[in-house]
């Protein structure tokens, strides 16, 4: 079998491996280098688990095989430990309930981190149409989407108009905007918590009031159960 | 899923492409819409190429009329301007919405266009253009107009040697009028019905009508569609039946609202 030898930077340190070609990167850092913190999941660039940052920006690690990472540098979940932004965001995803399972996590953090460096005045609709790459299947995003809105917002606070951070944002066009409503409900606004009789991502709020309805609905259950005993026993 | 195995070769020039397309390579830039089929193993090649070290593959140039805009140029720099003037704007406007940022961050203009997936946005966008496709093969340069290179599901004109070096698109004057509609149920998935209207003043209309299993419809005078969209997108979709009524409906409001779009703009 065919090996290649490939040399890549990884996390800051040098890297080279003998591998196939048609050897995946996720693979690649996973089975060659034992750095299993990025994820695979449909292996077919759909669902985001595998995204690590290639070159300085995120990409879908399964896409990418062994031969083009040839002298790319290649920073996997590992390699933000001492990262400031990827800080906040992991305190922020903690606070917001921004992962259960924590499978996709990996990939939503290298995601979630290059929104917050590329579109600083992001609002949340268009926070949770730029994490539509990412696929979650424990918290229904509304998590995550206040976990990166909390760092953006955080960051706003703190560096006001000043910010010397080039907008990279292109000006919001208008005529997209039919084709964004179309798009569905994952660029729709998020719903108020208040619209919403319970709120799923709310726990604190939301089980007193899923008690106290389930209280209601007993005792008015007990009162009819009782009336309907009566009756047929005089 | 894992590829089958297949041989890895990074070609140092263009003539170097081309000989390893001879010899039965198939050539990969980005990998976004060829990766997942090896992964799949819905493609098997002997050998990739890969395109992306070529002198000038992402390089963007205004040659007397035209923007050349190098094959390798990413769906991600489009969308961060790398294309100047109202040309820019437009293809930023579509750029931004193909798949999703770590796609588009390795994903490419000529990539996408010479994979042909009837569904992808540049397959459904550049046609729209009175411009060129720059090919090179072992005979040499020569240039197919974009509105003739896809020519069926996955299948452009493109010989099985030669390679899509850059597209060449007309510079556009500021009053130039776009519309660009597409329906997608998520963001970033495969559209099922695309139409784009380009109306450059002085110069008759133009739109297109894709994703809808075949190659790009290309409506290469679109006055009577920009003049009376309700009742002309109809007789657009007529001929393309047998399309299932959701599919014919989906694309008769993609022309509807495409029209919309470019009216509104100022």
């Amino acid at each position: 079998m065919t090996r290649l030898t490939v040399h890549l930077t990884v996390n800051g340190e040098p890297a080279e491996v003998s591998v196939e070609p048609r050897t995946h990167l996720a693979d690649l850092v996973r089975g060659e280098l034992m750095l299993t913190g990025t994820h695979l999941g449909c292996e077919h660039g759909v669902c985001g688990a595998c995204t690590v940052e290639l070159d300085g920006a995120p990409a879908r690690a399964c896409l990418t095989h062994a031969g083009t990472c040839d002298g790319a540098a290649v920073r996997t979940i590992e390699g933000f430990a001492d990262d400031e932004v990827m800080a906040a965001l992991r305190e922020a995803f903690s606070q917001e309930h921004a992962l259960q399972c924590g499978y996709c996590t990996p990939g939503m953090l290298v995601t979630a981190r290059d929104i917050v460096l590329r579109l600083p005045d992001a609002d949340a609709e268009r926070v949770r149409e730029e994490l539509s790459g990412n696929l979650c299947r424990c918290t229904g995003y509304r998590g995550i989407v206040r976990a990166v809105m909390r760092v953006l917002e955080a960051r706003r606070t703190a560096q006001p108009d000043d910010d010397p951070m080039p907008d990279a944002v292109a000006p919001r066009d208008d005529r997209y905007a039919l084709s964004l409503a179309m798009t569905g409900w994952a660029t729709g606004p998020l719903p108020p918590a208040s619209t919403l009789a319970i709120d799923p991502t709310d726990r604190i709020a939301g089980e007193p009031r899923l008690m106290a309805w389930m209280a209601t609905t007993l005792v008015l259950f007990a009162t009819v159960a009782a009336t309907i005993f009566a009756a047929l026993h005089p | 899923m894992k590829p089958a195995p297949f041989a890895y070769e990074r070609p140092a020039s263009w003539t170097a492409a081309v000989a390893l397309l001879q010899g039965g390579a198939r050539p990969v830039a980005g990998g976004q819409s060829l990766g997942a089929m090896l992964n799949l193993r819905m493609a098997q090649p002997e050998a990739l190429a890969d395109l992306r070290h070529l002198p000038d593959f992402a390089a963007v140039s205004i040659q007397g009329r035209m923007v050349r805009i190098g094959a390798g140029v990413t769906h991600a720099a489009i969308e961060d301007g790398a294309i100047p003037g109202p040309l820019g704007r437009i293809m930023s406007g579509v750029a931004r919405r193909i798949a999703y940022r770590p796609v588009r961050n390795r994903g490419t203009i000529g990539g996408s266009f010479s994979h042909a997936d009837p569904a992808a946005d540049w397959v459904a966008v550049l046609p729209a253009f009175p411009g060129q496709a720059v090919v090179l093969g072992p005979k040499g340069e020569r240039r197919i107009p974009l509105d003739a290179f896809v020519t069926g599901l996955l299948a452009t004109a493109l010989e099985a040697d030669e390679v899509l070096c850059a597209v060449e698109l007309p510079v556009l004057p500021e009053t130039t009028r776009w519309g660009h509609w597409k329906f997608c149920r998520k963001p970033g998935e495969f559209s099922k019905a695309t139409a784009c209207v380009l109306a450059v003043p002085g110069e008759v209309p133009r739109a297109v009508l894709a994703a809808l299993d075949s190659p790009p419809l290309v409506i290469a005078d679109a006055a009577a569609l920009m003049a009376a969209p309700e009742a002309e997108a109809p007789r657009i979709l007529a001929p393309l039946q047998p399309l299932h009524p959701w599919r014919a409906a989906l694309g008769r409001t993609a022309l509807i609202r495409a029209v919309a779009m470019a009216r509104n703009e100022a």
